[in-house]
């Protein structure tokens, strides 16, 4: 590795985004004023096929094509319907990367913002407007003729207008397609917004958003605009802290208040960077702030599976910033603001009627720029308002709403801007304070102790750059005024004075170190004496300024004697939101207020998680001891433990409770200019020779090489669709005590596996391939006994087939007889629907729901209640209780370990039992590809423990007559007379008249057969649910706007290629009896263990064209190759595939599709929930439940 | 044949056959905690009647105990109430032989010579990964027969034997489906036996560091448990401006009567501490 000489200052300087060393101004007029109000744009980067689809999608809409326009509306305003399947959509292509490479149009957008280079841009454009059809005539920007289109005369009228039309105006899409592409309009457009008042709200639904992020989108490009010899030093509206106030070449573009664009881990891999570049990323920011909570202390109400709208999650990709100063006029109207807010919220929120016409309007703006906005927030200096006059006015210094003076003490960067600042760096011994080194904050500088940064390992991407933290940090005003009236009651001084003693300053900044009495006055306070003081020196035992104070464990400045605090420092940039500050004496206005926390360090792990997680919420640090957390800020939880000593008390305050929540929050990696031009050229970093440390080994890169590794099977499948092989066979290695070696073959040919499972006769009349091992274990399971599955259709278990399928089918025609009214599927769906219903109600209220969990087990659950007749025990079993602590049995327990387990009783003990007994014997039947005994052995207990209570169930029911079947196990009893069963049992030969005692051989039967369906059910259907709805997540689908387009009867293929694309069995064990040739041209040998490899067949390119997409469309999907329950139309076809599972599946199906804003849960509490491998928990949330699915 | 390599055939002088005999390691102890470091080679091989490993099952086994105690559940390990910190880790072929040149082992390619620049980096030979299962028909170049082995590292209070009769007597069989995947392995049934096989893979540990080694881990349970008993006693009775109850002395009592001693179940028998209460009372 080369260290190669760092950059010198006035590079960096010039590379690092404005506004990130030095607080960002507003330029008004010939003056300068602290920004006060700021946008956040979080953004998913489309890949180049979802935007490829997008622009068909909207010119077809434009051209007035029939449906076109619907689609559009759906597309735009819902969150994450692009990939929902309307249009043929290239998903991920392992091997070609083209299809999920971030769109060129977002990197010409980049160009655009960083360059100020429109080349890209209008190439792009012209293809945007090169619209299909007659309408392509139209081109002027309208007139306004019939509320269609943008008005040039008065443009935020017409756009209210365009989005309270709630519907899709052919006008308005040609008029965004072709923004980019008419300079002349596109600048007379933003003249208009700016001389007008962009700001002025309007009647209608929407506010002044829409008018905002117009004017915002065109201001931001006008660099590019109006810049026609773009050269490599040109300045976009990104640009660097030396230029922030550069002019543009020529042309008035208007405001060019600089903006920041930074990106997520999951951002820097949807623009394709070297696989080795991003895996050098430090883990902090390769985890993300969501999973980092334990460390961070992002706990209880702060846990990131309660965070707002996406923040946390993987879709987002970066955020950029906007806003700038706004017109007199409206613009200082609370009216306004308020709308503003109401509009942000409305956008986050999936499910808001107004936030659908605002999504529709920004959708349309952005997607052809190749982003989709997936969130907003808005930041706000807290002011006070006239209510007379609805006058926002400004407060004289930067405060924070629980009203104490912020953004005093920042570190001062040595970039050569100025002079330090008292505080502002390391405390020296005769009073000076020397600078923070700009290493602290820049990767491309010398830190603290003379080293840097050697991660990333792509020098290229470090010039400048910095990392960002971005939290939203919700403040409880209302909550913090009560605790400090409840511990001084009725005495304002005191009460402000114990606030003072929390944060360490008077509300006017005075701090405590320099004043504990009272804070200085206006006159006494100078920017010089806020900030210099030190603790070890003036006020070491905390006399003054209390040890746990927040800005002494912020900073702690001097503590600890080894200036340990200056290698922990941050540069803050945070932002308030949440409007004005709440009135004294109001419990509550309706806003909900606090700070949008941002910050830049080079080492997000070493700076900001030790302040956040080691200082503000931990005790003992820098030789102090017993500090507990922040009393402002820390994760309390309100016990007694959560204690606060004030200076000199005695006593401390107890019973802390939290303030602060985390709302949301992620790790931003911000590059430097020279890097973001590096971007938009598609540069992917790849490491320079001398960059990767020791060749890239890492001893970490050893693992224990496993049969089934998934690994292992990816690359068999692709050696085998690529036909470099037609099977892969396997000697395994033999142990010193076993002298034989099993052998295993895997297949992946779609051909070849339908073969392999369908467990044909041969043309000799012999056996192919059986499931032998599934015969094993389900006598093992039933003591002896046979079940469907583990039968064959030929050979030695035919018989045993037969009489159980008749047996099964007698009772099915029985009691469909008997309810032939309604017919099975309606009862099968009644059952279902009733109780999913149920469950949504209950859940509606906590916008939280486990999708397995609540829907499909409980639907499965109720069919094998009221449709098979067993009703789950009314006890947790001993197996359901053993099982977490690895055991089997309650009596290998200790008394205390049950105890430890007392708060988390089942609700319904039946479904409970019934879900273990019946994971664990399918995990053992299908899944046991190892043979794992102890698998065989819980799989005993679990049959054995299940076969003894449905006998149980079977006793009781027989004992009393049945005249009309209600359930299965009614229909069961009610044949029992049958001559046609009887005769089932007759041996060769053997006189009706001397069958001898075949009842209980039938009631053995009937026993398996439920044991079988419960079992399977109860297993499979809410893991194939899983596998459905983890597949959406994954992709990207919004299963409720889906359904409001695809016909009902296409559901089960959503079902089905849903599960293609992510199988709920990987590998499907047969054993070869007979020596077979298979299709694709592998011999199996007799004897072979055969795996069939289901994830590879569901990508043969063969059975299924194109093979990543996600496809409804029955000429590319033909629903007799999906292989899900074993293909269709042969014996081994899943009995209760028709009768029972898809009904419930597309029930479940229909039933999430009510969940509005449906999406995944950000961080660990997002993960499935398995046992036995077998998911039984799926955790999501959603936003409102809808009374049907939308159509 | 070098000399290292006759002496390893054991073909060389008698010098190599004066082999020691029982030159067992010896435990560091500092204060009162205590160490072991066992290196066990781990069987080679598909377990009988499995499509599995040795290794895959240890490693299942280990997992399977790991996740338990991430996710909170107690353990049969919470049963040895003297165990400060454990690890287990499994250590490949691959990974000790870093830096080595073994006949029959196949290195990563030194592609366009980038092998000395390699060596002059520091990174020396790397090992390929050696794959336990290999297709059926190739004829793979005789291999060396190399040994995954598993590192065992605990610290504990107290002294080696009885830690490890402890072990014997209440973890036993949850011990053995660890070990069992180790040579020569004779489970927990007899400590004897026991005892001498973990004598034969004890590795001389060079460092123990214990920053509290006069305290032992039922010690600081007791002194948290007394913090938080004394915090819910200070918060019943004293505010920060004054006493909140009129006579302190009757509570005062009551607080030392339930924090000086306790008669059972800390831990309890399964490893669990029950706490004092910690809520604010009003």
């Amino acid at each position: 590795m080369v260290n190669s000489a760092n950059a010198s200052l006035e590079q960096t300087r010039s590379n690092v985004q404005a506004h990130l060393l030095r607080a960002s101004k507003f330029k008004i007029d010939n003056g300068e004023a602290t920004r006060n109000w700021s946008l956040f744009f979080f953004f998913r980067i489309l890949t180049q096929a979802e935007f490829d689809a997008t622009v068909q999608r909207m010119q077809r809409a434009a051209a007035d094509a029939a449906g076109a326009k619907r689609e559009l509306w759906l597309d735009f305003t819902h969150p994450a319907i692009l990939n929902a399947g309307l249009v043929a959509q290239r998903l991920a292509d392992a091997a070609s990367s083209a299809p999920d490479g971030p769109a060129q149009a977002f990197l010409d957008w980049l160009k655009v913002i960083t360059s100020a280079d429109k080349s890209g841009l209008q190439q792009n454009a012209g293809v945007l407007a090169a619209l299909p059809g007659a309408a392509s005539t139209a081109t002027e920007a309208g007139t306004r003729t019939g509320g269609t289109g943008l008005d040039l005369t008065d443009p935020i009228a017409s756009i209210a207008d365009a989005c309270n039309a709630q519907r899709v105006d052919a006008d308005l899409i040609r008029q965004v397609l072709q923004l980019h592409s008419q300079p002349e309009q596109y600048l007379a457009l933003l003249q208009k917004l700016r001389d007008g008042s962009a700001a002025a709200p309007r009647n209608g639904a929407v506010g002044p958003l829409p008018g905002v992020v117009l004017y915002e989108l065109l201001r931001q490009g006008a660099p590019a605009m109006v810049n026609s010899k773009p050269t490599p030093s040109s300045h976009g509206i990104v640009r660097g802290e030396a230029n922030a106030h550069a002019g543009v070449v020529e042309g008035d573009p208007g405001d060019v208040t600089p903006i920041n664009v930074a990106f997520t881990y999951s951002g820097l891999a949807a623009l394709k960077l070297d696989q080795t570049t991003l895996k050098s990323f430090p883990d902090a920011f390769k985890q993300g702030m969501a999973a980092r909570a334990q460390r961070l202390r992002d706990t209880g109400p702060s846990a990131p599976e309660h965070w707002d709208g996406e923040l946390g999650l993987p879709s987002v990709h970066g955020y950029f910033s906007g806003g700038s100063p706004l017109k007199k006029g409206d613009a200082v109207k609370e009216s306004f603001w308020k709308a503003m807010r109401a509009d942000v919220a409305a956008f986050n929120d999936p499910v808001d009627v107004r936030g659908r016409l605002l999504r529709f309007w920004l959708h349309l703006l952005y997607r052809v720029l190749g982003l989709e906005i997936v969130h907003i927030e808005l930041g706000q200096d807290p002011y006070t308002v006239d209510e007379a006059s609805d006058t926002v006015q400004c407060l004289q210094d930067r405060v924070e709403h629980f009203g104490f003076r912020d953004g005093l003490s920042q570190p001062f960067v040595d970039m050569k801007l100025g002079d330090t600042p008292p505080g502002g760096g390391t405390p020296g011994r005769d009073g000076t304070w020397t600078p923070v080194a700009p290493g602290e904050i820049l990767l491309d500088q010398f830190d603290e102790d003379g080293d840097h940064q050697l991660l990333p390992i792509s020098r290229k991407l470090t010039v400048g750059a910095t990392f960002l933290v971005f939290r939203k940090l919700e403040q409880d005003v209302a909550g913090f005024r009560a605790f400090l009236s409840w511990q001084r009651p009725k005495d304002g001084e005191a009460q402000k004075a114990l606030a003072a003693q929390f944060v360490g300053r008077w509300p006017n900044g005075t701090p405590l170190v320099l004043s504990p009495e009272a804070e200085h006055s206006a006159e006494e306070q100078s920017e010089a004496t806020l900030n210099n003081f030190r603790y070890a020196a003036d006020d070491p035992s905390g006399a003054k300024c209390p040890l746990g104070a927040h800005i002494r464990r912020a900073n702690p400045r001097d503590i600890g004697g080894r200036s340990e605090a200056r290698r922990h420092r941050i540069l803050r940039r945070a932002i308030s939101y949440g409007g004005p500050l709440l009135k004294q004496g109001v419990l509550s206005d309706g806003e909900r207020r606090g700070l949008l926390f941002i910050a830049a360090n080079s080492r997000i792990d070493l700076q900001f998680e030790v302040i956040q997680a080691d200082w503000i919420n931990g005790g003992e640090f820098l030789g102090q001891a017993g500090l507990g957390r922040c009393p402002l800020v820390g994760a309390h939880d309100g016990v007694a433990s959560d204690g606060f000593l004030e200076a000199g008390a005695a006593a401390p305050v107890v019973g802390l409770p939290r303030f602060v929540v985390t709302r949301g929050g992620d790790y931003f990696f911000a590059p430097g200019i020279a890097t973001l031009k590096l971007l938009a050229n598609g540069a992917h970093f790849e490491p320079e020779q001398d960059e990767t440390p020791f060749g890239g080994f890492a001893m970490a890169d050893v693992k224990t090489p496993a049969l089934f590794d998934p690994d292992r099977l990816t690359g068999y499948g692709q050696a085998i669709l690529s036909g470099e092989k037609t099977a892969v066979h396997l000697d395994l290695p033999s142990s010193a005590t076993q002298g034989s070696y099993d052998k295993v073959c895997f297949v992946g040919l779609h051909s070849d596996v339908r073969k392999v499972l369908r467990n044909e006769q041969s043309a000799s009349g012999t056996l192919e391939f059986s499931v032998r091992h599934y015969h094993l274990a389900a006598q093992n399971i039933t003591r002896g006994r046979d079940i469907i599955i583990s039968t064959d259709a030929f050979g030695p278990t035919d018989a045993t087939r037969t009489r159980l399928h008749a047996i099964l089918n007698k009772a099915w025609w029985a009691l469909a007889d008997a309810l032939k009214a309604e017919g099975m599927d309606k009862v099968v769906r009644g059952i279902v629907k009733s109780v999913l219903d149920m469950t949504l109600r209950r859940t509606a209220q906590a916008l939280r729901i486990d999708l397995v969990k609540d829907l499909a087990a409980q639907a499965t659950y109720a069919v094998v209640e009221q449709l098979y007749g067993i009703p789950g025990p009314q006890w947790l079993t001993e197996l359901a209780v053993a099982l977490p602590f690895a055991r089997q049995h309650v009596g290998a327990l200790p008394p205390d370990w049950i105890a430890a387990l007392q708060g988390e009783k089942p609700d319904n003990p039946g479904l409970a039992t019934m879900q273990v007994w019946s994971a664990v014997i399918l995990a053992d039947l299908v899944g046991n590809l190892q043979s794992i005994a102890e698998l065989h052995a819980i799989s005993r207990q679990a049959g054995s423990e299940m076969l003894d209570y449905i006998d149980s169930q079977v006793s009781l029911e027989r004992a009393s007559p049945i005249r009309s079947p209600e359930t299965l196990l009614e229909a069961f009893i009610k044949n029992e007379d049958l001559p046609e069963i009887a005769a089932l049992y007759d041996q060769d030969g053997t006189p009706p008249g001397q069958r001898g005692d075949w009842k209980p051989r039938y009631y053995s039967d009937v026993s398996a057969i439920l044991l079988e369906l419960v079992g399977t059910s109860m297993a499979t259907i809410p893991l194939t649910f899983a596998s459905v709805m983890q597949a959406l997540f994954k992709f990207r689908i919004d299963l409720p706007s889906l359904l409001g387009s695809l016909p009902a009867s296409d559901v089960p293929r959503l079902i089905y290629e849903a599960e293609r694309l992510n199988p709920n069995v990987p590998v499907r064990m047969r054993y070869c009896e007979t020596t077979t040739a298979l299709p694709g041209g592998a011999e199996v040998k007799e004897g072979e263990w055969v795996a069939a490899l289901i994830g590879a067949a569901n990508l043969d390119p063969r059975v299924f064209q194109n093979p990543y997409l996600f496809s409804f469309d029955p000429k590319i999907r033909d629903i007799k190759n999906y292989l899900l329950f074993n293909d269709q139309g042969n014996n081994r076809q899943c009995w209760g595939r028709e009768r029972v599972a898809m009904a419930v599946l597309e029930e479940c199906v229909m039933a999430a599709g009510r969940l509005r804003g449906l999406r995944g849960v950000a961080g660990a509490g997002g993960e499935p929930v398995k046992l036995a491998q077998v998911t039984i928990g799926l955790p999501a949330r959603f936003t409102q439940v809808a009374s049907t699915p939308e159509r | 044949m070098t000399k290292r390599e006759a002496s390893l055939a054991g073909t060389t002088s008698s010098a190599a056959t004066a082999h020691h005999q029982l030159d067992w390691a010896t435990s560091k102890t500092i204060g009162g905690i205590t160490e072991i470091a066992v290196l066990a080679p781990i069987k080679k091989g598909c377990v009988p009647g499995e499509r599995r490993t040795y290794e895959e099952r240890l490693v299942a086994a280990i997992d399977n105990l790991a996740s338990r105690h991430q996710q909170g559940l107690p353990t049969e390990l919470g049963r040895i109430a003297a165990i400060h910190f454990g690890r287990m880790i499994i250590i490949r072929p691959e990974q000790y032989l870093v830096h080595s040149n073994l006949e029959g082992l196949n290195y990563f390619p030194d592609h366009d010579g980038a092998a000395q620049a390699q060596a002059a980096a520091g990174q020396g030979q790397v090992p390929q990964p050696i794959d336990d299962y290999v297709e059926s028909g190739s004829d793979p170049k005789k291999q060396p027969e190399l040994r995954s082995f598993l590192l065992t590292l605990v610290e504990f209070d107290g002294d080696l034997k009885v830690y490890m009769r402890d072990i014997a007597k209440f973890l036993a069989s949850d011990f053995d489906v660890i070990f069992q995947n180790c040579e020569a392995y004779p489970t927990t049934h007899s400590f004897e036996r026991f005892w001498l096989w973990v004598r034969r893979y004890q590795i001389n540990t060079n460092l123990l560091y214990a920053p509290y080694s006069d305290l032992t881990v039922v010690r600081i349970k007791q002194l948290e448990d007394f913090k938080r008993r004394f915090d819910a006693f200070v918060a019943r009775v004293w505010s920060p401006r004054g006493p909140r109850v009129g006579a302190i002395e009757e509570l005062f009592d009551e607080f030392l009567r339930s924090s000086q001693q306790y008669a059972s179940n800390f831990p309890a028998p399964g490893g669990t501490y029950e706490t004092g209460n910690s809520q604010v009372g009003g």
